[in-house]
């Protein structure tokens, strides 16, 4: 356990004795990433600020729930993640491109390795923009797991699904973002 | 084996994690977001204490009828003769010493919750 989570475990026995603003310190230290998360899946302003609300609001009402088996930014992050997919299951989902799976499993590892590793300022745009395509299930996952830098444990832990169920879905991903590259560089052609 | 596979590819995929780097366009953090959130923290917790207050007086009101029903029932012989009861037996000084006890515990039950709900806050 490192030193910041001992601390935080401190804060919420805290929090739970009474001392309700101690809490802020959640709030200062992780509302700007659960915020940038689901904005990468509620991309509208309102919603996104009110589904962030949500999540701490929810923590702090089960804050005596979270026993410790994960990072605490990880449990928060499930909350938004489930905040967020609750959400768009109740809204009008986004469209989002479908892709023959077909072709997604016909492209080449490395076609895949050579488009996600050129960092041009063209090529970042068209990333963001790909990353946009994706469905909120596989935006979650790139987030985590590049953005936010988690492992596959903890991605897994967050999204509710097996580690192995996220590395076999971040190589689709991948596949997937290639093919919407490639799509979109053949149109503005 | 697979684990370090992925590993490999997040030190190459370095244009997808600069592009996640980028906010998606005019989607801003809100400056104000802590104090608003935890001012509706506060309201929350306020909602919850009172919701707890409502459920403990609820259960408190229904062991009271209960008490008082099975109390009842209980007594119901003595309450059958109490009509025929001789008030003049009653000694004034018991029932001066229950009427002090009755209202040093109604104070003391009163300060006694003060004291607690206001270290609580």
């Amino acid at each position: 356990m490192t030193i910041q989570e001992k601390d935080e475990r401190k804060l919420i026995a805290s929090v739970l004795g009474g001392h309700t603003d101690d809490f802020s310190y959640f709030l200062e230290r992780y509302g700007p990433q659960v915020f940038s998360v689901i904005s990468r899946l509620v991309p509208v302003q309102e919603d996104a600020e009110e589904l962030a609300q949500e999540t701490f609001i929810s923590a702090f009402t089960h804050l005596a729930d979270f026993a410790g088996q994960a990072a605490f930014s990880s449990w928060l992050y499930r909350i938004a993640y489930n905040k967020a997919m609750t959400f768009l299951r109740s809204h009008a989902a986004r469209h989002t491109l479908r892709l023959d799976d077909m072709n997604i499993e016909a492209v080449d590892e490395s076609l895949a390795d050579e488009a996600l590793s050129v960092d041009t300022e063209e090529r970042i745009a068209v990333l963001n923009k790909a990353v946009g395509m994706l469905s909120a299930d596989e935006r979650m996952l790139v987030t985590m797991f590049y953005m936010e830098e988690h492992t596959a444990r903890e991605v897994a832990y967050i999204m509710g699904i097996t580690e192995r169920n996220v590395i076999v879905r971040l190589h689709r991903v991948r596949k997937k973002l290639y093919l919407l590259i490639k799509r979109m560089e053949n149109g503005n052609r | 084996m697979e684990t370090d596979n992925v590993k490999n590819n997040i030190d190459n995929d370095k244009a997808l994690r600069k592009a996640l780097q980028r906010p998606p366009e005019e989607m801003r953090y809100p400056s104000n977001f802590a104090f608003v959130t935890m001012q509706k923290v506060r309201q929350e917790k306020y909602r919850a204490e009172r919701r707890r207050r409502r459920n403990e007086r609820i259960v408190l009101a229904a062991v009271c009828v209960l008490s008082i029903g099975l109390g009842g029932y209980m007594m119901r012989d003595a309450f059958r003769s109490f009509t025929e009861w001789d008030f003049g037996d009653v000694n004034m000084v018991s029932v001066i010493c229950a009427v002090v006890c009755v209202t040093f515990f109604a104070m003391l039950n009163g300060f006694l919750k003060k004291h607690f709900t206001d270290r609580r806050q």
